[in-house]
């Protein structure tokens, strides 16, 4: 529990009076030269370099204009001290030494090298739970959404895959643990849900493309390299329909792509549907 | 060299003998994929041009790629693989 500046009791990582402190802040730096500047609580705006500090929860703290574009994250010990620290700093929280200080105090959530790699805040922002989360099955699955969302916003070709693909390998930088490594069924569920939040491919070259790097870039993040599914590597279990539907097999599906794009995807085993779109 | 389309011919043939669902898949490519229903049981065998795939596609091993779990390059392992999952 802590004192909120107006003096009631907020319990740290309970969203709501933080929130709106942190808000009413911002409009106090803004007009008074308060050194707690360029605050996004709700996630509009990401354009300017800034570091930005969080709490254990991925919540927004600070950010400040120090040229880099790092996330730190604070320990819940230490925030009333950095929000003490923020408000009295002399030099201004956009100083390299206030930040260094609070660098060095807090620890680095996220390299800005892969901060500058998000499209979009909203993708930053699900990143950040991301990590902070462990990599979990439910919030990797929201940050690859939003990836993958905001990417394909963009025309088909101009779809970043190498930026995209860069962050997906950053995930493995950080030394994911057993629990991000998901067994087979689980990496699908995810394709599917990356399938079903795609646009639609609007011919068979697109939607063999789609299959592809949505299973790729799940199963570089959450399989192991000896159980990892590769999707269809080349033609030689394709066919190539005269009226320009494709039919590919796998060992366990087989993919029916139209020639308009669209495409379903059936259980050989069983023949059951697995996915259509 | 092992010969896959003859070790295919006679996989064909025992398991018309023995009555087993199956179905094959041939591709321009020259590869063929046969699929075998068997005791609740779903394996994929491949036959390319230097080696035969075998796979058991189930719940933990959901194939979304060909690769096989395991390449057998001798005729006579293959028939010993045969007769292991037809429980000959």
């Amino acid at each position: 529990m802590t004192t909120e500046p107006d003096g009631t009791m907020q319990e740290w990582g309970v969203g709501g009076k933080w929130i709106r402190w942190r808000t009413n802040t911002i409009n106090q730096a803004l007009s008074t030269n308060n050194p707690i500047s360029n605050i996004d609580p709700n996630g509009l705006q990401s354009e300017s370099i800034s570091t930005r500090f969080v709490d254990p929860s991925g919540h927004t703290l600070l950010n400040t204009n120090d040229g880099r574009n790092d996330v730190y994250q604070i320990e819940w010990k230490d925030i009333p001290t950095f929000q003490l620290s923020a408000n009295n700093s002399v030099e201004g929280t956009d100083s390299q030494l206030w930040n260094n200080v609070w660098r060095s105090r807090g620890s680095l959530l996220i390299h800005e090298n892969v901060v500058n790699l998000q499209r979009d805040e909203r993708s930053l922002q699900a990143l950040i739970r991301t990590v902070v989360n462990g990599f979990s099955n439910s919030t990797f699955s929201d940050y690859l959404t939003a990836s993958l969302e905001s990417s394909w916003n963009d025309q088909w070709q101009t779809f970043p895959w190498g930026s995209f693909f860069r962050g997906i390998e950053y995930a493995k930088f950080l030394k994911i643990t057993a629990k991000s490594l998901l067994s087979r069924v689980e990496r699908l569920s995810l394709f599917k849900n990356a399938l079903e939040n795609a646009p639609s491919p609007k011919n068979p070259k697109e939607a063999l493309k789609l299959i592809n790097k949505s299973l790729d870039a799940i199963e570089r993040v959450h399989a192991r390299a000896n159980d990892r599914m590769f999707g269809i590597l080349d033609d030689k279990y394709v066919t190539y329909h005269p009226n320009g539907n494709v039919t590919a097999l796998t060992k366990g599906h087989r993919i029916e792509i139209q020639s308009n794009g669209t495409f379903s995807i059936f259980e050989r085993k069983t023949g059951d549907l697995f996915f259509s779109k | 060299m092992i010969k896959t389309i003859n070790i295919y011919n006679q996989t064909i043939e025992l398991l018309n003998k023995l009555g087993v669902k199956h179905q094959t898949h041939n591709f321009l490519s020259g590869v063929i994929m046969l699929d075998i229903w068997h005791n609740d049981s779903f394996y994929v065998l491949q036959f390319e041009s230097t080696f035969i795939g075998f796979s058991e596609v189930n719940d933990n091993n959901l194939g979304f790629d060909n690769i096989p779990d395991e390449k057998i390059y001798d005729a006579k392992k293959v028939r010993d693989k045969l007769k292991l999952i037809l429980t000959i």
